[in-house]
Protein backbone atom coordinates (compact mmCIF):
# COMPACT_ATOMS: atom_id res chain seq x y z
CA UNK A 1 0.00 0.00 0.00
CA UNK A 2 1.33 3.46 -1.49
CA UNK A 3 -0.94 6.49 -0.43
CA UNK A 4 0.24 9.96 -1.48
CA UNK A 5 -1.33 13.02 -1.10
CA UNK A 6 -0.45 16.50 -2.21
CA UNK A 7 -0.90 20.05 -0.33
CA UNK A 8 -1.02 22.71 -2.79
CA UNK A 9 -1.12 25.82 -3.14
CA UNK A 10 -1.08 29.42 -5.16
CA UNK A 11 1.41 32.17 -4.37
CA UNK A 12 1.42 35.03 -5.51
CA UNK A 13 3.25 38.28 -5.31
CA UNK A 14 2.59 41.90 -3.36
CA UNK A 15 -0.04 44.04 -5.82
CA UNK A 16 -2.02 41.08 -6.43
CA UNK A 17 -5.05 40.26 -4.96
CA UNK A 18 -7.44 37.33 -4.98
CA UNK A 19 -10.50 37.84 -6.57
CA UNK A 20 -12.60 34.55 -6.11
CA UNK A 21 -11.69 30.66 -5.74
CA UNK A 22 -9.89 29.44 -3.42
CA UNK A 23 -5.82 29.19 -3.67
CA UNK A 24 -5.13 26.68 -1.08
CA UNK A 25 -6.00 22.82 -0.89
CA UNK A 26 -5.14 19.15 -0.39
CA UNK A 27 -6.03 16.29 -1.90
CA UNK A 28 -7.02 13.07 -1.83
CA UNK A 29 -4.95 10.26 0.23
CA UNK A 30 -4.69 8.20 -3.11
CA UNK A 31 -4.09 4.93 -2.83
CA UNK A 32 -1.32 3.76 -5.65
CA UNK A 33 -1.79 0.63 -7.15
CA UNK A 34 1.00 -1.70 -8.21
CA UNK A 35 -1.01 -1.87 -12.05
CA UNK A 36 -0.73 2.45 -12.30
CA UNK A 37 1.93 4.11 -13.80
CA UNK A 38 0.79 6.96 -12.22
CA UNK A 39 -0.72 8.46 -9.07
CA UNK A 40 -4.14 10.72 -10.12
CA UNK A 41 -5.61 13.25 -8.21
CA UNK A 42 -7.50 14.73 -9.85
CA UNK A 43 -7.92 17.89 -7.68
CA UNK A 44 -9.89 20.82 -9.06
CA UNK A 45 -9.36 24.82 -8.70
CA UNK A 46 -10.27 27.74 -10.20
CA UNK A 47 -8.36 30.71 -9.24
CA UNK A 48 -9.43 34.78 -9.94
CA UNK A 49 -6.43 37.22 -9.61
CA UNK A 50 -6.36 40.95 -9.89
CA UNK A 51 -2.89 42.54 -10.74
CA UNK A 52 -0.83 45.72 -10.83
CA UNK A 53 2.63 44.28 -11.84
CA UNK A 54 4.01 41.57 -13.86
CA UNK A 55 5.96 40.76 -10.59
CA UNK A 56 4.71 38.02 -7.86
CA UNK A 57 2.88 36.28 -11.62
CA UNK A 58 1.52 33.13 -9.93
CA UNK A 59 3.65 30.33 -8.82
CA UNK A 60 2.22 27.04 -7.58
CA UNK A 61 3.64 25.45 -4.87
CA UNK A 62 2.86 21.37 -3.88
CA UNK A 63 4.17 19.17 -1.38
CA UNK A 64 3.62 15.85 -1.77
CA UNK A 65 3.59 13.65 1.25
CA UNK A 66 3.59 9.68 1.47
CA UNK A 67 2.05 7.25 4.30
CA UNK A 68 3.97 4.16 4.90
CA UNK A 69 2.37 0.86 5.76
CA UNK A 70 2.64 2.61 9.94
CA UNK A 71 1.05 5.74 8.87
CA UNK A 72 3.62 7.68 9.49
CA UNK A 73 3.16 11.03 7.18
CA UNK A 74 6.95 11.63 5.40
CA UNK A 75 7.77 14.63 2.78
CA UNK A 76 8.24 13.05 -0.28
CA UNK A 77 8.57 16.29 -2.05
CA UNK A 78 8.69 20.35 -2.46
CA UNK A 79 7.43 21.55 -5.76
CA UNK A 80 7.21 25.00 -8.00
CA UNK A 81 5.93 25.61 -11.03
CA UNK A 82 6.07 29.57 -12.53
CA UNK A 83 2.21 29.55 -14.57
CA UNK A 84 2.31 29.93 -17.93
CA UNK A 85 2.09 33.59 -18.91
CA UNK A 86 0.77 32.78 -22.50
CA UNK A 87 -3.44 32.03 -22.36
CA UNK A 88 -4.08 28.38 -23.52
CA UNK A 89 -4.42 25.12 -22.01
CA UNK A 90 -0.86 23.86 -20.63
CA UNK A 91 0.98 20.67 -18.95
CA UNK A 92 3.44 22.02 -16.13
CA UNK A 93 5.45 19.18 -15.19
CA UNK A 94 6.65 20.51 -11.82
CA UNK A 95 9.76 18.43 -10.68
CA UNK A 96 10.28 17.80 -6.81
CA UNK A 97 13.15 17.64 -4.69
CA UNK A 98 13.61 16.89 -0.99
CA UNK A 99 15.98 17.99 1.41
CA UNK A 100 18.35 15.38 1.99
CA UNK A 101 19.48 14.13 5.65
CA UNK A 102 23.01 15.46 6.43
CA UNK A 103 24.95 13.05 8.18
CA UNK A 104 26.16 9.58 8.72
CA UNK A 105 23.40 8.97 11.55
CA UNK A 106 20.62 11.04 9.78
CA UNK A 107 20.99 9.17 6.97
CA UNK A 108 20.69 5.58 8.94
CA UNK A 109 17.43 6.92 10.51
CA UNK A 110 16.05 8.23 7.57
CA UNK A 111 16.49 4.98 6.21
CA UNK A 112 15.68 2.88 9.22
CA UNK A 113 13.06 4.93 10.74
CA UNK A 114 12.02 6.89 8.26
CA UNK A 115 12.69 10.39 9.16
CA UNK A 116 12.95 12.63 6.68
CA UNK A 117 14.11 16.33 7.05
CA UNK A 118 11.67 19.05 6.15
CA UNK A 119 11.74 22.41 5.26
CA UNK A 120 10.57 24.66 8.33
CA UNK A 121 10.48 27.70 5.81
CA UNK A 122 8.86 27.15 2.71
CA UNK A 123 8.77 30.68 1.21
CA UNK A 124 13.10 29.79 0.35
CA UNK A 125 11.56 27.70 -2.43
CA UNK A 126 9.59 31.02 -4.36
CA UNK A 127 12.71 32.77 -3.46
CA UNK A 128 16.35 32.93 -5.70
CA UNK A 129 18.18 33.82 -2.73
CA UNK A 130 21.39 31.73 -2.05
CA UNK A 131 21.25 27.57 -0.94
CA UNK A 132 24.77 26.76 -1.28
CA UNK A 133 25.47 24.13 1.02
CA UNK A 134 22.07 23.07 1.36
CA UNK A 135 21.41 19.36 0.19
CA UNK A 136 18.53 17.95 -2.05
CA UNK A 137 17.32 14.69 -3.39
CA UNK A 138 15.51 14.05 -6.60
CA UNK A 139 12.41 12.48 -5.98
CA UNK A 140 10.17 13.17 -8.90
CA UNK A 141 7.55 14.43 -11.16
CA UNK A 142 4.08 16.04 -10.31
CA UNK A 143 1.27 17.26 -13.99
CA UNK A 144 -0.42 19.87 -13.74
CA UNK A 145 -2.91 20.85 -16.42
CA UNK A 146 -3.64 24.42 -16.03
CA UNK A 147 -5.81 26.94 -18.30
CA UNK A 148 -5.28 30.72 -17.89
CA UNK A 149 -7.11 33.27 -19.30
CA UNK A 150 -5.49 36.72 -19.18
CA UNK A 151 -7.21 40.09 -20.02
CA UNK A 152 -6.43 43.81 -20.56
CA UNK A 153 -2.59 43.01 -20.24
CA UNK A 154 -2.10 45.22 -23.80
CA UNK A 155 -4.10 47.92 -22.35
CA UNK A 156 -0.55 48.75 -20.23
CA UNK A 157 1.96 47.72 -23.11
CA UNK A 158 2.10 44.21 -21.85
CA UNK A 159 2.96 41.51 -24.72
CA UNK A 160 1.88 38.30 -23.72
CA UNK A 161 1.75 36.48 -26.53
CA UNK A 162 3.27 37.09 -30.18
CA UNK A 163 0.05 38.42 -31.91
CA UNK A 164 -0.20 42.18 -32.04
CA UNK B 1 5.68 113.95 -15.66
CA UNK B 2 8.25 116.44 -15.27
CA UNK B 3 8.32 119.01 -12.61
CA UNK B 4 7.64 122.40 -13.78
CA UNK B 5 8.91 124.77 -11.11
CA UNK B 6 12.52 123.69 -11.91
CA UNK B 7 12.62 124.96 -15.67
CA UNK B 8 15.49 123.77 -16.95
CA UNK B 9 15.02 120.47 -16.29
CA UNK B 10 11.71 120.67 -18.04
CA UNK B 11 13.49 122.15 -21.05
CA UNK B 12 16.21 119.39 -20.84
CA UNK B 13 13.52 116.94 -21.49
CA UNK B 14 11.59 119.10 -24.29
CA UNK B 15 15.27 119.10 -26.11
CA UNK B 16 15.63 115.42 -25.35
CA UNK B 17 12.51 114.08 -26.63
CA UNK B 18 13.13 117.57 -29.92
CA UNK B 19 16.08 114.97 -30.74
CA UNK B 20 14.73 111.62 -30.67
CA UNK B 21 11.90 112.47 -32.72
CA UNK B 22 13.37 115.47 -35.17
CA UNK B 23 16.88 113.87 -35.96
CA UNK B 24 16.35 112.59 -39.29
CA UNK B 25 14.98 115.95 -39.88
CA UNK B 26 18.18 118.08 -38.53
CA UNK B 27 21.10 116.15 -38.90
CA UNK B 28 21.96 115.72 -42.55
CA UNK B 29 25.12 114.20 -41.56
CA UNK B 30 26.35 110.50 -42.62
CA UNK B 31 25.34 109.22 -39.27
CA UNK B 32 21.39 109.50 -40.03
CA UNK B 33 22.04 107.92 -43.05
CA UNK B 34 23.52 104.78 -41.24
CA UNK B 35 20.94 104.86 -39.21
CA UNK B 36 18.13 104.28 -41.47
CA UNK B 37 20.18 101.76 -42.80
CA UNK B 38 20.50 99.85 -39.13
CA UNK B 39 16.21 100.30 -38.95
CA UNK B 40 15.95 99.21 -42.25
CA UNK B 41 18.10 95.78 -41.04
CA UNK B 42 16.50 95.20 -37.67
CA UNK B 43 13.11 95.11 -39.27
CA UNK B 44 14.62 92.41 -42.18
CA UNK B 45 15.85 91.01 -39.93
CA UNK B 46 12.47 90.67 -37.40
CA UNK B 47 10.43 89.36 -40.72
CA UNK B 48 13.47 86.83 -41.49
CA UNK B 49 12.99 85.91 -37.65
CA UNK B 50 9.19 86.01 -37.42
CA UNK B 51 9.24 83.56 -40.98
CA UNK B 52 11.58 81.22 -39.40
CA UNK B 53 9.70 80.88 -36.36
CA UNK B 54 6.32 80.48 -38.78
CA UNK B 55 8.31 77.48 -40.54
CA UNK B 56 9.28 75.82 -38.05
CA UNK B 57 5.64 75.74 -36.07
CA UNK B 58 4.60 74.99 -39.49
CA UNK B 59 7.26 71.99 -39.21
CA UNK B 60 6.35 70.78 -36.02
CA UNK B 61 2.66 70.53 -36.92
CA UNK B 62 3.43 69.22 -40.35
CA UNK B 63 6.00 66.23 -38.58
CA UNK B 64 3.11 66.07 -35.96
CA UNK B 65 0.33 65.01 -38.38
CA UNK B 66 2.78 62.53 -40.50
CA UNK B 67 3.51 61.38 -36.79
CA UNK B 68 -0.04 60.59 -36.64
CA UNK B 69 -0.43 59.10 -39.74
CA UNK B 70 2.99 56.92 -40.40
CA UNK B 71 4.40 54.51 -38.38
CA UNK B 72 8.28 54.57 -38.54
CA UNK B 73 11.36 53.22 -36.65
CA UNK B 74 12.82 54.49 -34.08
CA UNK B 75 11.37 57.07 -31.63
CA UNK B 76 9.02 59.02 -34.45
CA UNK B 77 5.99 57.54 -33.11
CA UNK B 78 2.76 58.80 -32.38
CA UNK B 79 3.06 60.05 -28.42
CA UNK B 80 -0.40 59.84 -27.32
CA UNK B 81 0.08 60.82 -23.33
CA UNK B 82 2.09 63.83 -22.66
CA UNK B 83 3.35 61.81 -20.00
CA UNK B 84 4.99 59.39 -22.31
CA UNK B 85 8.58 60.04 -23.15
CA UNK B 86 9.90 59.68 -27.09
CA UNK B 87 12.86 57.89 -25.96
CA UNK B 88 11.53 56.10 -22.84
CA UNK B 89 13.19 52.74 -22.19
CA UNK B 90 11.29 49.39 -23.29
CA UNK B 91 10.93 46.74 -20.16
CA UNK B 92 11.66 42.99 -20.47
CA UNK B 93 10.07 40.59 -17.41
CA UNK B 94 11.71 37.26 -17.29
CA UNK B 95 10.36 34.57 -14.68
CA UNK B 96 11.74 31.09 -15.06
CA UNK B 97 13.22 28.14 -13.12
CA UNK B 98 16.85 26.37 -13.77
CA UNK B 99 14.70 23.64 -13.34
CA UNK B 100 16.43 20.14 -13.96
CA UNK B 101 20.02 18.45 -15.27
CA UNK B 102 21.49 15.28 -16.71
CA UNK B 103 25.07 15.35 -15.83
CA UNK B 104 26.49 11.70 -16.10
CA UNK B 105 29.40 11.32 -14.02
CA UNK B 106 28.57 13.88 -11.18
CA UNK B 107 26.75 14.11 -8.13
CA UNK B 108 25.98 16.78 -5.45
CA UNK B 109 25.45 19.00 -8.15
CA UNK B 110 24.60 23.02 -7.50
CA UNK B 111 24.84 25.50 -10.25
CA UNK B 112 24.90 29.49 -9.77
CA UNK B 113 23.96 31.71 -12.45
CA UNK B 114 24.50 35.19 -13.65
CA UNK B 115 22.70 37.43 -15.97
CA UNK B 116 24.90 39.72 -17.81
CA UNK B 117 23.82 42.94 -20.16
CA UNK B 118 24.88 45.29 -22.33
CA UNK B 119 26.16 48.54 -21.17
CA UNK B 120 22.41 50.27 -22.05
CA UNK B 121 20.21 47.81 -19.99
CA UNK B 122 19.48 48.24 -16.46
CA UNK B 123 18.27 45.72 -13.86
CA UNK B 124 15.18 47.39 -12.43
CA UNK B 125 14.46 44.56 -10.04
CA UNK B 126 15.29 41.03 -9.06
CA UNK B 127 18.40 39.59 -8.33
CA UNK B 128 21.47 39.29 -11.12
CA UNK B 129 22.89 35.85 -9.44
CA UNK B 130 21.96 33.46 -6.98
CA UNK B 131 23.49 29.81 -6.34
CA UNK B 132 21.17 27.01 -5.76
CA UNK B 133 21.20 23.93 -3.50
CA UNK B 134 23.14 20.62 -3.96
CA UNK B 135 21.03 18.36 -5.84
CA UNK B 136 21.76 14.49 -5.31
CA UNK B 137 20.32 12.14 -8.01
CA UNK B 138 17.59 9.82 -7.02
CA UNK B 139 17.85 6.15 -5.65
CA UNK B 140 16.34 5.13 -8.97
CA UNK B 141 17.42 4.72 -12.38
CA UNK B 142 16.77 7.80 -13.31
CA UNK B 143 20.01 10.06 -13.98
CA UNK B 144 18.23 13.52 -13.53
CA UNK B 145 18.63 16.09 -10.97
CA UNK B 146 16.61 18.58 -9.77
CA UNK B 147 17.06 22.27 -8.44
CA UNK B 148 13.92 24.13 -9.61
CA UNK B 149 15.71 27.52 -8.65
CA UNK B 150 13.70 30.40 -9.97
CA UNK B 151 14.68 33.77 -10.95
CA UNK B 152 12.61 36.90 -11.55
CA UNK B 153 13.91 39.59 -13.49
CA UNK B 154 12.91 42.62 -14.64
CA UNK B 155 14.76 44.66 -17.31
CA UNK B 156 15.08 47.76 -18.90
CA UNK B 157 16.62 49.29 -22.07
CA UNK B 158 16.91 51.69 -24.66
CA UNK B 159 19.31 49.56 -27.03
CA UNK B 160 18.19 46.07 -28.01
CA UNK B 161 22.09 45.44 -28.45
CA UNK B 162 23.82 43.41 -25.45
CA UNK B 163 20.44 41.48 -24.95
CA UNK B 164 20.62 39.80 -21.93
CA UNK B 165 22.18 36.54 -21.35
CA UNK B 166 22.19 33.55 -19.03
CA UNK B 167 26.04 32.54 -17.57
CA UNK B 168 25.28 29.23 -15.59
CA UNK B 169 28.11 27.71 -13.79
CA UNK B 170 27.90 24.25 -12.23
CA UNK B 171 29.68 22.77 -9.09
CA UNK B 172 29.76 19.48 -7.77
CA UNK B 173 30.82 17.64 -4.72
CA UNK B 174 32.99 15.08 -4.77
CA UNK B 175 33.13 11.83 -2.76
CA UNK B 176 36.14 13.94 0.22
CA UNK B 177 32.82 17.27 0.26
CA UNK B 178 35.37 18.99 -2.12
CA UNK B 179 33.38 21.50 -4.48
CA UNK B 180 34.74 21.35 -8.04
CA UNK B 181 33.77 23.30 -11.04
CA UNK B 182 32.20 21.06 -13.56
CA UNK B 183 30.49 23.17 -16.29
CA UNK B 184 29.78 26.18 -17.91
CA UNK B 185 26.90 27.35 -20.24
CA UNK B 186 25.60 30.16 -21.52
CA UNK B 187 22.22 30.84 -23.15
CA UNK B 188 20.23 34.17 -23.72
CA UNK B 189 17.29 34.86 -22.73
CA UNK B 190 13.96 34.35 -25.61
CA UNK B 191 13.37 37.18 -27.64
CA UNK B 192 9.96 35.95 -28.06
CA UNK B 193 7.30 36.73 -25.19
CA UNK B 194 5.99 34.00 -24.01
CA UNK B 195 6.83 30.65 -22.43
CA UNK B 196 10.05 28.14 -23.22
CA UNK B 197 12.56 25.58 -22.88
CA UNK B 198 15.80 25.76 -23.47
CA UNK B 199 18.14 23.31 -22.81
CA UNK B 200 21.57 24.13 -22.00
CA UNK B 201 24.55 21.80 -23.14
CA UNK B 202 27.07 22.57 -19.96
CA UNK B 203 31.02 21.95 -20.70
CA UNK B 204 34.03 21.66 -18.91
CA UNK B 205 37.47 23.28 -19.73
CA UNK B 206 40.43 20.52 -19.52
CA UNK B 207 43.76 20.63 -18.42
CA UNK B 208 46.80 21.57 -20.77
CA UNK B 209 48.65 18.75 -19.58
CA UNK B 210 48.12 15.44 -17.86
CA UNK B 211 50.55 16.63 -15.31
CA UNK B 212 48.31 19.29 -14.23
CA UNK B 213 45.30 17.01 -14.90
CA UNK B 214 46.68 14.79 -12.03
CA UNK B 215 47.94 17.19 -9.62
CA UNK B 216 44.04 18.90 -9.91
CA UNK B 217 42.70 15.10 -9.45
CA UNK B 218 44.84 15.31 -6.23
CA UNK B 219 44.12 19.03 -4.80
CA UNK B 220 40.64 18.03 -5.62
CA UNK B 221 40.88 21.61 -8.10
CA UNK B 222 39.91 20.71 -11.91
CA UNK B 223 40.64 22.94 -14.90
CA UNK B 224 38.38 26.26 -14.59
CA UNK B 225 38.24 29.35 -15.93
CA UNK B 226 39.31 32.79 -14.21
CA UNK B 227 36.66 34.91 -14.87
CA UNK B 228 34.06 32.90 -16.18
CA UNK B 229 31.29 35.17 -17.17
CA UNK B 230 33.32 37.61 -18.77
CA UNK B 231 34.65 34.60 -21.03
CA UNK B 232 30.89 33.16 -21.28
CA UNK B 233 29.13 36.45 -22.30
CA UNK B 234 31.32 37.20 -25.01
CA UNK B 235 32.91 35.66 -28.13
CA UNK B 236 36.21 36.35 -28.05
CA UNK B 237 39.73 34.91 -26.06
CA UNK B 238 38.10 31.32 -26.77
CA UNK B 239 40.94 30.04 -28.78
CA UNK B 240 43.05 27.26 -28.34
CA UNK B 241 40.84 26.02 -24.98
CA UNK B 242 39.88 22.55 -25.00
CA UNK B 243 36.64 22.19 -23.25
CA UNK B 244 34.56 18.74 -22.94
CA UNK B 245 31.03 18.25 -22.89
CA UNK B 246 29.31 17.14 -19.43
CA UNK B 247 25.69 17.32 -19.68
CA UNK B 248 22.68 19.14 -20.34
CA UNK B 249 20.51 21.44 -18.06
CA UNK B 250 17.06 22.22 -18.80
CA UNK B 251 16.04 25.53 -17.91
CA UNK B 252 12.29 27.17 -18.40
CA UNK B 253 12.06 30.87 -19.38
CA UNK B 254 8.82 33.21 -19.12
CA UNK B 255 9.26 36.39 -20.71
CA UNK B 256 6.87 39.42 -21.10
CA UNK B 257 7.77 42.43 -23.23
CA UNK B 258 6.45 46.06 -22.34
CA UNK B 259 6.57 48.93 -25.15
CA UNK B 260 8.45 47.38 -27.46
CA UNK B 261 6.41 47.66 -30.27
CA UNK B 262 5.64 51.32 -29.51
CA UNK B 263 9.05 51.86 -29.69
CA UNK B 264 8.99 50.52 -33.20
CA UNK B 265 11.19 47.20 -32.08
CA UNK B 266 9.62 44.46 -33.15
CA UNK B 267 11.80 41.15 -31.61
CA UNK B 268 9.40 38.34 -33.42
CA UNK B 269 7.35 38.19 -36.65
CA UNK B 270 3.72 39.02 -35.95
Amino acid sequence: MDLTLIDFSARVGHNWTLLSGKDTGETFEEIKEETEEHIIWDHPFDIHYKAKTMRGWPKFFVEVWQVDEDGRYSISGYGIATVPFTPGQHTLEVKCWRPSPQGFFKRLAAKILGIQPELEFKDMLMSSAERFGFEAETTGTVEIDVGVIVKDFQLHGVQLFTQI
Amino acid sequence: MADYNQDGEQEFQFQQENDGVNNQFFDHGLGNFEKTREREQEELERQIRAEQTQKQVDYHKSSQEMRDKTRTGGNYLPIKTNLKQAYSPFHIFVSGHIESGQINDYDGLCCKYDFVAGTDWQIIDGNRSGVSQHSYKSQQTNRRVVWNYPFELAFSSTNVTGWPQLVLTMTNRDFFGRDQICGYGTVHIPTQPGSHYRYLNVFQPISSSLLSQVFGWFKGKNAEFINPIELLSKNEGREVTRVISTGVIKIQFHVTVKNMDEYGIFPFKA
